[in-house]
């Protein structure tokens, strides 16, 4: 949609975007998400500051959680206006410029961002609140963490003066990336995966870890106390905030629901909306595109998650762990190094321990679980290798085709 | 009496990640079936740098090359190698310890020189790759992955690790009508094979073991079934899917890149 006070040459960099969008979906070539905004790009790099226009914008970006994260904001805030947000998860500039030119009318906007593109798209929103989740390398995209955490540091110093950094102060990587921010927000979100934060970032000295903080011998620098932070109220989960507690539902598993509730619960607060009102819409939030809600078979109940580096997969064990839950896990093809990261991941924590593998990759998986002493049971299809556990919850940690292969079977079926 | 043998992680941070950082708790594994106690440690900055029997050093991409390049030159590598000291070296790990390489504008760099190949721009290719069996080395065919746009050329008529029978490998023998792979010059082992390549091949990691344990004869055979499968799988996967490839490796470089897109 273009709108009249655009600059002539973002409507036309709309227009043929959106052409190009419906040619796209027209000829099956998909949902058409990421084609407009590319080609709208092209013909006006600054379009996306045109769509983003004036409304209030919330960025979620980090390596594992975003689309998670950003479901929890989109619904946090939505006592202070209507929403748009990128929910098919094209987090790209592109796919942001289309999801935000489809809808020039909602006053507030909760957009996932690739990290990779954070600095293009804080400066075309000009964000009043950004949360940064989390920080571990990526096997696919050939740029190295060192590059993101600097792109990072800069996109941070250059923030507006009047927005907030949501910051996960457990990862020192993230907590040293946006200490240039102008305003900075700490929430305890967690560290799953110390691999990539052993060595300081700013003078590469070995960080000091204890259970939940971390600091550094070498500059003197430590986890920032954290503003929001989640604690265990009777047998579910709070949100501790400025000396009061909010008691939060979420349906994803282990302490990954809570803690997005915490960093979706600070961006309200930033942006003015109230707290417990904001609490209240994140607990409603009952599935995030099919990733969260348990699934139905028979005595046993399925959650399902998604992973796709060794940090996801270390959440998803320390989810079995913590939550006591046998886990499943599935793995599909989706290219020659489809598995190669899980062999990172620490299996071994589950050593001894049954696990039920499935998939099209059964054999790397069977692999890689024996040889961190798993007690492995192939499987010939998900509905049998949730029975290989005892009745009750059951963890699936799956790949990306497996996850959008089962989901869909689940969906269809039993959901 | 089982020895210790000290395995160290070099840089891992400096360079894309590709999975060989697997490769350390893979020589864990083997060295326990082997009866060697294998210790790891990750060295990140120049002064945690240990005396250690085996160094791996790998990440992908040519970005990081630079950093990593300066970073191993600050340390005692060449001296531990000089000493006997195995470096395993996989794709930006081997440029650095290159005589010389490329970064990504094409300028040509002093490596560290402990491998004797020098590294120059190519036609970007990327794949599975399988090996041919080599009795010399005591190593059945194996299964790795490459993504580079690189030409290894080995020098001082060092000998590649592997010859292919999938794969582009150094891109050095069209003439010679056999793929090579990589280098091996006395402890120094350099490859482009991602994987992690130690963890789905264990006879390469026997092969580790054996090189910074001075072992001579061959390691007793050791079965290890549930990994055999997984790489019996892939490799079968990649001689389907190969043909495919081959007609793409023979077009012109750049018209290969675009039709990669």
């Amino acid at each position: 949609m273009s709108d009249a006070r655009d600059p002539l040459r973002a409507r036309l960099a709309l227009a043929t975007g959106r052409s190009a969008g419906r040619l796209s979906q027209a000829l099956g070539k998909g949902s058409g998400s990421m084609i407009g905004g590319r080609l709208a790009l092209r013909v006006d790099p600054q379009v996306l500051r045109a769509v983003a226009g004036d409304r209030r914008s919330v960025l979620v970006t980090g390596t594992n959680g975003k689309s998670t994260v950003t479901a929890l904001v989109a619904a946090a805030i939505t006592p202070g206006g209507t929403v748009v947000s990128n929910t098919t998860g094209a987090n790209m500039t592109d796919g942001i410029v289309t999801a935000l030119s489809a809808d020039r009318t909602s006053e507030l906007a909760a957009l996932e961002v690739d990290e990779v593109y954070l600095e293009q798209v804080a400066r075309g929103t000009r964000p009043q609140a950004v949360v940064v989740l989390n920080s571990s390398r990526e096997y696919t995209r050939g740029v190295s963490l060192k590059s993101t955490l600097e792109h990072w540091r800069r996109t941070a110093a250059a923030l507006p003066d009047d927005c907030v950094a949501i910051v996960n102060v457990d990862d020192p990587l993230v907590s040293w990336a946006f200490e240039t921010a102008p305003r900075r927000v700490g929430v305890s979100g967690g560290l799953y995966w110390r691999g990539d934060a052993l060595i300081c970032p700013a003078c590469g000295s070995v960080q000091d870890f204890t259970d939940d903080s971390w600091s550094c011998p070498g500059c003197g620098r430590s986890r920032p106390a954290p503003d929001w932070k989640v604690v265990p109220d009777g047998d579910g989960w709070a949100v501790e905030h400025d000396g009061r507690r909010t008691r939060i539902e979420v349906t994803v598993p282990g302490r990954t629901g809570p803690v997005g509730g915490a960093f979706a619960l600070a961006a309200a607060d930033a942006l003015g909306v109230d707290v417990a009102e904001a609490a209240e819409r994140v607990s409603a939030v009952a599935d995030v595109d099919g990733r969260y809600a348990p699934y139905r078979l028979g005595d046993h109940a399925a959650r399902l998650l998604m992973l796709k580096n060794p940090a996801g997969w270390a959440e998803a064990i320390d989810v079995a762990v913590s939550t006591e839950r046998p886990l499943v896990v599935a793995v599909d093809p989706f290219g020659p190094k489809d598995t190669a990261t899980m062999w990172e991941a620490p299996f071994q924590r589950l050593a001894g321990q049954r696990v039920a593998v499935t998939g099209g990759r059964t054999a790397d998986a069977v692999a890689i679980l024996d040889a961190a002493g798993v007690d492995v049971v192939e499987a010939p299809d998900i509905e049998s290798a949730v029975r290989a556990h005892a009745p009750g919850e059951v963890i699936v940690a799956c790949n990306y085709p497996a996850f959008r292969r089962i989901s869909k079977q689940f969906r269809g079926g039993t959901h | 009496m089982s020895r210790t043998l000290t395995v160290a992680t070099l840089f891992p941070l400096a360079t894309v990640a590709a999975a060989d950082e697997a490769n350390a708790s893979a020589l864990v594994r083997r060295g326990a079936a082997r009866d060697l106690t294998v210790e790891t440690v990750t060295v990140d900055r120049a002064d945690s740098f240990v005396g250690a029997d085996v160094y791996l050093v790998g990440g992908t991409g040519r970005g990081g090359v630079a950093a990593l390049v300066e970073a191993l030159t600050s340390t005692d590598l060449a001296a531990r190698v000089a000493d006997g000291a195995v470096v395993l070296a996989v794709d930006a790990g081997l440029d650095a310890i290159a005589r010389s390489w490329v970064d990504p504008s094409g300028a040509r760099h002093q490596g560290l020189g402990l491998a004797p190949v020098t590294v120059h721009s190519a036609p970007e290719v990327t794949g599975t790759v399988v090996t041919r069996p080599d009795a010399s080395l005591d190593l059945p065919a194996l299964i790795g992955w490459e993504a580079h746009d690189l030409r290894t050329v080995r020098e001082d008529d060092a000998r590649a690790l592997f010859t292919l029978e999938v794969g582009a490998g150094n891109r050095t023998d069209e003439a010679v009508g056999e793929t090579s792979e990589g280098v091996i010059a006395g402890s120094v082992i350099g490859t482009r094979l991602h994987g992690p390549l130690l963890a789905l091949n264990p006879e390469l990691a026997d092969l580790v073991l054996a090189r910074a344990t001075q072992r001579s004869e061959p390691w007793p055979a050791l079965e290890s079934p549930a990994v055999e499968r997984a790489r019996r799988e892939r490799i079968a996967e990649a001689r389907r899917t190969a043909p495919k490839a081959e007609w793409r490796s023979r077009l012109p470089g750049p018209v290969a890149a675009r039709l990669r897109r």
